[in-house]
């Protein structure tokens, strides 16, 4: 289970929100929220990529600022947004997060594999991400974060830039792992999620 | 193969692929042509003694490393530094557990390589 407690995020004079409370149980939870409130900011505090201004955010009840390695070791993070090395392979880049989540290559490439077959980028192992598309790109983000088969699952928006068919293929990665996971996403596809379990969190200003 | 592999292969191969190390590589060579000096040139030259020194393949190399020292591997540096292939998923890096230092390691091994592989082309120009 993943906590926010009192936790609050401000850059400088401008507060994002405040004294959020709230806990993440195993499965998927859609957070929502306008746009700007600030879901990406608290989904990458959530991924201990920023510090949190106030309170703090826990994993089985440990602040995971006090106990950062243990938490990434079990942690997928997709950003919205993502600096590819352009002129690596598909295959290339996993290996590349692969050996800085320490997994060994023999089960990476096996991973690999398995993931990329599963969101239809198997044919495109060996292209170099320079010829990826919008939508193979953001494919791309989300097969790197089951790499290692983590516990805690934080996605921003899986299915942007994605045609409804294979955007069903992301969602149905995503919620077969509901069962083991911790998984925190957002999308703005809700509406085709109706065949599927999962918890709503909303954001808002006056968070 | 370790984190360290990893990261030497996938480094040394992006800057196989990458155009500006060839294209170092080549004026890095044509550099070296150019620093021998012919039997009636008029421009200044090294001496030992007030005397040439015998144009051995010792005192060339030396010519050599000092043009390829102060000119050459600054701009490999460079290159090899600040081009497109120090690209890092740095979003994804950033919450990984992983200790930089088997990812620092293995891609300056293989940036020392590849300044090897320059120093290579640089000896086969001088020889040939």
């Amino acid at each position: 289970m993943l906590e926010l407690k009192s936790a609050g995020k401000r850059y400088k004079k401008q507060s994002i929100f405040n004294n959020l409370t709230h806990a993440f149980p195993v499965g998927v939870t859609i957070m929502t929220g306008a746009s700007g409130v600030g879901k990406s900011t608290l989904l990458r505090l959530c991924a201990s990529a920023e510090k949190p201004s106030s309170g703090e955010i826990c994993w089985r009840g440990q602040n995971i600022r006090k106990n950062l390695k243990p938490f990434r070791k079990i942690l997928g993070y997709a950003p919205q947004i993502i600096d590819f090395p352009e002129d690596l392979s598909a295959g290339d880049f996993m290996l590349h997060v692969a050996a800085m989540k320490s997994i060994h290559v023999k089960p990476a490439i096996a991973q690999s594999h398995a993931i990329l077959g599963r969101l239809g980028l198997l044919r495109d192992i060996d292209k170099s991400i320079r010829s990826f598309s919008g939508g193979m790109r953001r494919r791309l983000g989300v097969a790197q974060a089951f790499l290692g088969e983590p516990e805690c699952l934080i996605i921003d928006e899986p299915t942007a830039e994605l045609d409804p068919k294979t955007a069903r293929s992301v969602h149905e990665l995503i919620f077969e792992h509901a069962s083991q996971a911790v998984i925190i996403m957002t999308t703005h596809l809700e509406d085709s999620l109706s065949d599927f379990q999962f918890d709503r969190f909303e954001l808002t200003q006056t968070s | 193969m370790s984190a360290f592999a990893t990261f030497f292969k996938q480094q040394w191969s992006r800057h196989l692929r990458s155009p500006a190390l060839w294209v170092v590589i080549l004026g890095t060579m044509i550099g070296a042509r150019y620093i021998i000096p012919l039997p009636d040139a008029g421009y200044s030259t090294l001496s030992v003694n007030n005397h040439y020194p015998e144009p051995s393949s010792s005192v060339m190399g030396l010519q050599l490393g000092v043009v390829t020292a102060l000119l050459m591997t600054p701009l490999a540096y460079i290159f090899l530094r600040a081009g497109p292939t120090r690209v890092q998923p740095w979003q994804i890096d950033a919450v990984t557990p992983s200790r930089r230092f088997a990812r620092n390691l293995g891609q300056g091994m293989a940036d020392i390589s590849v300044l090897w592989l320059l120093l290579f082309f640089v000896g086969v120009a001088a020889l040939s």
